[in-house]
């Protein structure tokens, strides 16, 4: 599977009404559910996740502080290493001279935002020590 | 000279799925074998690559030098072997060609979603695609020199094989999308130049649009002129060959399965369900970007039964061919439900009719595939359906539309009509008309005002969907409940688990069957993993027939119900005739 052997999550925003929203996010599984993004939101920010003001993305998000915090929280959520987030015109840019599907992955981890969940990194170092 | 049989991959890579031929992809002197593989007398739908046959600008190739372009030898060899050629021509970006098909001349911006994302497929080889934007005036200017020369060389060629308009687009969110569904820098500049028409009649000092809304419909407008606009092109300039636009929906074509086809995620249990989703919408599925191996077991019979065998004869009907192979006469669609404004952009608060009252999830419950929804209403005598109940909008409602409603009763008809939003005039009309020919009337109070009209067997509904929509689910779930039984709908209710798909159709009787006066088929297919059961009262106008052959599934019959087991991929096909009540 190459890429995506450390089940790293993509995800991409935009901004909207004076806010960021996730349109997109997805592992080597495909699509995360929305069930989980629900209730991580609702977990970070101890509310309900509105739907209604963009109902076709996760948020919002008033920073792109408290997106990348959402993004760290989805991390630890689902045990992935990293997520790499890009906002709606670096996916454009990332995607615009990729042909093939191996290397559209690639692209997106070289031109996104790469957030690493440093507890699973913490634990491979604890491994190392003690096995 | 004995000819290769050619491989089953190269036979995957030319012929997609639901016989589309992609003539491109292989040498002409190859065309003869390679549709001989498939037998004979097939509907072989052909779209036309236009950017394989631009030469340079305002030139085109057709045999001229690449002899892939040769679109007469094509028909010819297609006619030759029995085959029904029906050619596509693009309206939209096509997502299974590099650029979308448009000339890499005229190709400058690209097509964006809705968010704003670039339009990328993914085709069964895993290449990816982009999408150019049909916004462009030198995209148009382009389209419209080039199906003016097709058009003379269908002319000069004699190819009388009908051509379609091809509106190809994705299905999300329980919607149809066409690639005209672009929000590309180019397509925002277009718009402000409409809005700057439009604005003209509007004070100076007054914003425009007013309100979100009203940006959304100027946008539905917009797209829906543009649209238009190329349809309008195809059908002056190929006047003896056209046949009118169809939507096309591609599995798998979708933003959203953009990331899941990339990490190789897409599964067919998800395409089935989509597959079913978009057989209740006026479109065309088609599985051209699934790769083959994706499409096994369920999945495989259900494009060939449902898509091949009967959506796409039923929309592919020609003036031109005539066929009368197919078995079936259509999809049985008991119900039609009009609703014009049915585009949706993601983020709007807007519903349809059909949503806001409570009727679409009534019928997903208890008429589950056995309707259609439709964006538009095209009135033809020969392809109104008296088995179906037509169920209006007010908002939608013009004066043409109202005549045609009016010939439908009167044919022997049942229509529902919400009177919300229904034009004052209109609805005086529709007073008169039961007044001066002395129609049968009855008003009653059931959670909101009905009017019940009767005029032999046509039948009018009218309802007050304004106060309808404010009630809770389950009053609404009444209301079309009792609403439903006063319009003679002979249907077959059927318990299932929660996987279980299933495909009413409508099928021609033998000379064996003549005492029945309809024929219908069920296909049941379980593409869940487990074993599954479904139950079938036997009620007093619906005769089993016969079974076709179980495919990991059986069946028995005890008293007053059909018992159906399904194995895990298991599908099974029953027969019914059926009586009146």
């Amino acid at each position: 599977m190459g890429i995506n052997d450390n089940n790293t999550i993509f995800g991409i925003y935009t901004y909207h009404k004076l806010a960021y929203y996730f349109i997109h996010l997805f592992n080597e599984d495909g699509q995360l559910d929305n069930e989980t993004l629900d209730a991580t939101y609702s977990n970070f920010f101890s509310i309900s996740r509105p739907s209604k003001i963009y109902s076709h993305g996760i948020g919002p998000f008033n920073s792109i502080g408290d997106l990348q915090k959402y993004s760290f929280n989805l991390c630890q959520t689902l045990k992935s290493q990293e997520i790499v987030i890009l906002s709606v015109e670096k996916y454009n840019q990332a995607v615009d001279n990729v042909f093939n599907s191996e290397k559209f992955l690639q692209s997106l981890l070289e031109q996104g935002e790469t957030i690493h969940n440093i507890d699973i990194g913490k634990n491979n170092i604890w491994n190392r020590i003690f096995t | 000279m004995q000819k290769k049989s050619i491989t089953a991959k190269d036979f995957d890579i030319i012929f997609p799925g639901e016989n589309w031929f992609l003539y491109w992809k292989t040498s002409s002197t190859l065309w003869e074998a390679k549709l001989a593989e498939i037998g004979r007398g097939k509907r072989i739908i052909i779209p036309i690559n236009w950017a394989l046959h631009h030469a340079e600008l305002g030139k085109y190739d057709f045999a001229t030098k690449k002899p892939e372009t040769d679109l007469a030898k094509l028909n010819r060899v297609a006619i030759k072997l029995g085959h029904l050629p029906q050619f596509l021509c693009p309206l939209t970006p096509a997502p299974f060609i590099q650029n979308g098909g448009v000339p890499h001349e005229v190709a400058t911006t690209k097509a964006t979603d809705p968010n704003g994302l670039m339009y990328t497929t993914v085709d069964p080889e895993n290449s990816i695609f982009h999408l150019y934007s049909f916004f462009d005036p030198k995209v148009y200017k382009s389209f419209q020199s080039f199906v003016s020369a097709l058009a003379k060389y269908f002319e000069a060629e004699k190819i009388s094989s009908p051509v379609w308009g091809g509106v190809y687009g994705y299905f999300q969110d329980g919607q149809f999308y066409s690639y005209l569904h672009d929000r590309s820098k180019l397509f925002h500049t277009s718009f402000a130049r409409f809005i700057s028409i439009k604005k003209k009649n509007i004070p100076i000092d007054e914003t425009f649009p007013r309100s979100q809304e009203e940006e959304l419909a100027l946008i539905h407008e917009f797209t829906a002129t543009m649209q238009e606009l190329y349809v309008g092109t195809c059908q002056e300039s190929l006047s003896s060959n056209w046949e009118g636009p169809i939507n096309v929906a591609f599995l798998g074509a979708s933003p959203n399965d953009t990331f899941n086809r990339v990490t190789r995620s897409d599964n067919t249990i998800d395409h089935s369900r989509t597959l079913f989703d978009m057989a209740t919408r006026d479109i065309i599925p088609s599985s051209i970007l699934i790769s083959a191996s994706h499409k096994t077991g369920v999945l495989k019979l259900e494009l060939d039964e449902i898509v091949s065998n009967t959506l796409i004869p039923a929309a592919f009907h020609s003036s031109v061919s005539d066929d009368d192979n197919t078995e079936y006469s259509g999809p049985l669609k008991l119900f039609t439900l009009f609703d014009f404004a049915s585009i949706l952009e993601p983020g709007s608060d807007a519903k349809l009719t059909w949503i806001k009252t409570g009727l679409l999830e009534h019928l997903k419950k208890e008429y589950p595939w056995s309707y259609i929804l439709k964006n538009s209403y095209q009135n033809d005598s020969n392809t109104e359906d008296y088995s179906s109940v037509y169920c209006f909008s007010g908002k939608d409602i013009n004066e043409k539309i109202y005549k045609n409603i009016i010939k439908f009763l009167m044919n022997g008809g049942r229509i529902i009509l919400d009177t919300a939003e229904l034009d004052s005039n209109i609805k005086r009309k529709i007073e008169s008309f039961f007044i001066e020919n002395s129609i049968n009337t009855t008003s009653l109070f059931f959670h909101c005002d009905i009017k019940h009209a009767s005029l032999g067997d046509g039948k009018m509904i009218l309802f007050d969907g304004a106060v309808l929509s404010t009630k809770q689910s389950d009053k609404k779930n009444e209301f079309w409940t009792k609403l439903i039984t006063t319009l003679s709908v002979i249907h077959l209710p059927i318990k299932y688990g929660p996987d279980i798909c299933f495909f009413w159709r409508k099928r021609f009787d033998n000379t064996n069957e003549l005492n029945y006066e309809e024929v219908r088929k069920l296909n049941l297919y379980n593409p869940s993993s487990y074993k599954q059961y479904v139950q079938l009262p036997m009620i007093n106008n619906f005769v089993l027939i016969k079974a076709g052959t179980p495919k990991y599934s059986s069946f028995t019959t005890a008293r007053n119900e059909i018992n159906v087991e399904l194995l895990p991929g298991g599908s099974i096909d029953l027969d019914f005739g059926i009586y009146s009540p």
